[in-house]
């Protein structure tokens, strides 16, 4: 039996973290994170085989771009259309890592849409006009431009202020928790978040852990996702209930 | 009976890779253990190489 017939590989995400895990954005992690990936001697043979047995029959591939490296992220995505035509390819990235050049090769070279990576402090600051500029101009080119935001627990003011305020552009808007926070939402507060967002904007999508806390429903996580651990075994998510449980798993990879 | 699972490997939380499959026939772990092996095995190529 073959059991690799059986397996689909429907997305692939390669993400370069240029945030901190556990607490909000630390710019000393990523540029920590890139001198290391600077410094490194680029594998090209562990990337091709790799790219080439998975990458092949893959639906969608999500690739993040942090700003640095730009010849092997490139590369990267050189490979990805080399060796699967048909995938759906996204970036991630964040807003001022574009230039118009970045943009227009991104649109020459099958990119399907870009994210743009956003937290408070940048919304705050930022221009919008300036944001919503770089949103046009990816959707001039082709590509479908998208909008993730991280929240925190006094993101939610800023948000409802800025939400207006973005490109009609712009197709999906992604409120994201980040990973290893969590916080109790007030009952009251989460009645508004949910009203609204179910009102305002029919663009916003939440994720797993966000809308876990919105809705106070258990997320399907514990049932799905799988975690390996550092001795290559797998794990269940700690939140399945459900099953028998056969592995053990003492952190769950998000929170 | 096909089933979608998410595998998460991450590298000293610097590098996260997460992929979605989807798999079919009856024998569902070891199609998960077989695609978190071949994931593993590029998150090590991968952490041998930024350490």
């Amino acid at each position: 039996m073959n059991i690799k017939n059986d397996i689909k590989w429907k997305v692939i995400s390669i993400n370069f973290s240029y945030d901190c895990a556990k607490t909000k954005r630390c710019k000393n992690c990523y540029f920590e994170l890139a001198q290391k990936i600077k410094g490194s001697k680029t594998s090209p043979k562990i990337w091709e085989s790799w790219i080439f047995s998975v990458f092949q029959n893959t639906e969608q591939v999500a690739l993040s771009y942090n700003g640095k490296d730009f010849v092997t992220f490139i590369e990267i995505l050189d490979r990805v259309n080399h060796y699967n035509v048909g995938a759906k390819v996204n970036i991630t990235t964040r807003p001022e890592f574009l230039t118009d050049g970045k943009i227009a090769y991104f649109g020459k070279n099958k990119v399907n849409s870009i994210t743009l990576s956003l937290d408070i402090p940048i919304l705050k600051k930022k221009n919008l006009n300036d944001f919503n500029s770089c949103i046009d101009k990816i959707k001039k080119v082709g590509m479908v431009p998208c909008v993730s935001i991280l929240m925190f627990d006094n993101s939610w003011s800023t948000i409802n202020k800025v939400l207006p305020l973005l490109s009609k552009n712009i197709k999906q808007i992604h409120l994201l928790r980040p990973k290893y926070y969590t916080t109790k939402i007030s009952k009251e507060k989460r009645s508004s978040m949910l009203f609204l967002l179910k009102q305002v904007d029919k663009r916003i999508f939440v994720d797993q852990c966000f809308n876990f806390e919105l809705n106070g429903i258990p997320c399907t996580r514990g049932s799905d996702f799988v975690s390996i651990n550092p001795d290559a075994s797998v794990s269940l998510c700690s939140f399945d209930f459900k099953r028998e449980n056969k592995f053990h798993l003492t952190k769950c990879p998000f929170i | 009976m096909k089933e979608i699972y998410n595998i998460i490997s991450e590298i000293d939380n610097d590098i996260r890779i997460v992929s979605t499959i989807e798999v079919e026939g009856e024998n569902h772990n070891e199609c998960v253990r077989e695609a978190s092996k071949r994931l593993y095995e590029f998150k090590e190529s991968l952490r041998f190489e930024i350490t």
